[in-house]
């Protein structure tokens, strides 16, 4: 009886509508959207060959600036794709396809292992030493602070300022300490060699030590769409003076590389070389001239690559590097830094002054 | 507390009753969204949200009123199980209905209603681009279908009711840009009309009120279907929640 009065709306038509409304909407919903679900076998060797191959050349930004035929090496290497590859061999291979990039941003992720392109240093002399550094010229003493190591050569009173790397951020207070304490100096020496990058908000925070107006530190573009020549207009990267911070200006400057001061290294150099206190001593730096970008591919690889060129001040690439500035290039031998002799640094202490 | 001081207004504004819903829900979620990755990420999703209506004094009979607000947190993987999305975001809609009854217990309500939706994907295997923004302001149509009965002495209220964005505005990052370069100030782009072409969507609620004679609250189960689509730039993102929910309802 009770089975029979709860289920008693359902005897008027009207009660059958409203049920039969209601039923199709709970059925019908879950079918409004699109599946979101990956249909293929994720570590089929070929999917995500392609995968790879579609992501880069969607979206890697320098293929005209090097003169890549991706498309052609993709045909090449995808050749030697075979169903039943080991990861590791595909790993391998992926690999051998991404270096034709020449490219120190760009990596292969998989859990047993990353790419990584070496050629950008490796083909280079190293021109530099930390041991050499540390042993002979700064004694093992300076003070330290945020991987930075500054001090005051004696008897020219010149400030010397070693950034190793921009991987964490530089807080702003210790950039204060540091110049607070270089500020008498006379001129100053700033190391980026074996800089290899990391967090470009660092960059702006020590150029705008030495700057007392706003300055063009560059130009950013990004891709548009997957043409290879889709990419937005120029943004300008404008730098502007700390002025509410402690700041070293109008007294010279040198800024020492070598090809390994890469990334947010080689924007740092970029950016000083155009300030009209900045000498740039040593080697060309190693490049790193696009911001990078990760993407994924099926069997769950990650993949990191240049996506957005970032230009210097006169819209020049600075992929492949910062040369020196005239008359400053200088090099060390393994021999002469194993006799603790660093003839980079020493250029910069004897010729800042005139 | 936004919420609690709009209750207390609405509470505030006259003698006509107030419905008031909080509410659980928790079911599945399926994200895609070509800035992070070409993968879609399929997982669970949880969220709270809350919903008050009445009717309005110019014509009770005819005008409701209804806002709403809910937060929702989503975990998802990737078909490889390698890496984890994490999607968090927030709604917020108020709009005025038109509504008629019908015989038999039968209640439509057909309106428009602001609605404000923003959160965030959040990535962190990728470590240059961990992260997108969904932002969308727009105006919504609303309708809902009510059916009042009874299973056995139990009075029940069946009803399905659906916001459906119409027009509006949202954000979306040029196809390769970087937070760093709208950080340093390029906001050229980013901000898109909106409209069924390039943002789709739907959030719709179907629930079961048991209403319980003795008591003002009321028990609501339901199954709710809320999907966002973003189309701009050459990117898409697509937020989908399917999710059974569970609330209290009071008059």
């Amino acid at each position: 009886m009770s089975a029979m009065r709860s289920l008693s709306p359902f005897r008027s038509i009207s009660g059958r509508l409203c049920a039969a409304v209601f039923a199709a909407l709970l059925w019908l919903l879950p079918a409004c959207t699109e599946p979101l679900d990956y249909k293929g076998d994720v570590n089929d060797p070929y999917a995500n060959f392609d995968q790879l191959a579609r992501i880069v050349g969607d979206r890697y930004c320098f293929f005209s600036q090097k003169d890549i035929d991706w498309q052609g090496a993709c045909d090449k290497y995808r050749k030697r794709v075979t169903p039943d590859m080991k990861q590791l061999q595909l790993f391998s291979l992926m690999s051998q396809l991404l270096d034709t990039l020449r490219d120190g941003h760009v990596n292969l992720i998989a859990p047993f292992a990353n790419s990584y392109y070496k050629k950008w240093w490796s083909d280079y002399p190293q021109d530099f030493d930390e041991r050499t550094l540390q042993q002979y010229y700064l004694k093992f003493g300076g003070l330290q602070k945020a991987g930075m190591t500054y001090c005051v050569f004696l008897p020219d009173t010149i400030g010397y300022l070693r950034i190793p790397s921009f991987s964490s951020a530089i807080p702003a207070s210790t950039l204060d300490y540091v110049f607070s304490y270089l500020r008498p100096a006379k001129g100053l020496v700033i190391d980026v060699r074996n800089n290899g990058g990391g967090m470009l908000s660092n960059v702006p925070q020590v150029v705008g030590r030495f700057i007392d107006e706003d300055v063009c530190g560059g130009y950013i573009r990004h891709k548009t769409g997957p043409g290879p020549q889709e990419f937005s207009e120029p943004y300008e990267i404008k730098y502007e003076p700390a002025r509410k911070h402690v700041r070293f200006l109008d007294k010279p400057i040198m800024v020492l590389t070598n090809r390994s001061s890469f990334s947010a290294a080689n924007d740092f150099v970029a950016v000083m070389k155009s300030l009209p206190q900045v000498r740039v001593v040593g080697a060309r730096t190693g490049g790193g001239g696009g911001l990078p970008f990760n993407s994924q591919l099926p069997n769950g690889w990650g993949i990191r690559f240049s996506a957005c060129p970032i230009n210097d001040c006169h819209d020049q690439i600075t992929e492949f590097g910062i040369d020196p500035s005239p008359g400053c290039e200088v090099h060390c031998t393994p021999q002469e830094l194993a006799d603790g002799k660093d003839r980079i640094l020493e250029f910069a202490l004897k010729n800042i002054l005139k | 507390m936004f919420l609690t001081l709009l209750a207390a207004c609405l509470t505030a504004a006259g003698q006509r009753p107030i419905t008031s819903v909080y509410g659980l829900e928790a079911g599945a979620s399926n994200i895609s969204c070509d800035y992070l990755s070409p993968m879609p990420y399929t997982g669970s999703t949880w969220g709270w949200y809350g919903g008050w209506g009445k009717e309005m004094k110019q014509n009770p009979e005819h005008l409701v009123m209804a806002f709403r607000g809910g937060i929702s947190y989503s975990r998802a993987t990737d078909p490889a199980v390698s890496a984890r999305m994490l999607a968090l975001s927030a709604r917020f809609g108020w709009g005025p209905s038109w509504r008629k009854r019908f015989p038999h217990n039968i209640e439509l309500t057909l309106g428009a209603a602001l609605d404000l939706h923003g959160g965030a994907l959040w990535l962190p295997v990728n470590g240059n681009n961990p992260a997108q923004a969904m932002a969308y302001a727009g105006l919504d149509l609303t309708a809902g279908l009510s059916w009042r009965t009874r299973f056995g002495r139990l009075p029940v209220t069946i009803a399905d009711r659906a916001w459906l964005p119409t027009l509006g505005a949202f954000f979306a990052p040029g196809y390769g840009e970087s937070y760093y370069e709208i950080y340093i100030g390029n906001h050229s782009g980013l901000a898109h009309f909106g409209w069924w072409g390039n943002a789709a969507g739907l959030d719709n609620h179907l629930t079961m009120t048991l209403h319980f004679p003795k008591y003002r609250r009321q028990l609501v189960l339901g199954y709710r279907l809320g999907f966002n689509t973003y189309h701009a730039n050459n990117l898409t993102t697509q937020y989908v929640r399917n999710a059974f929910t569970v609330a209290l309802q009071i008059n």
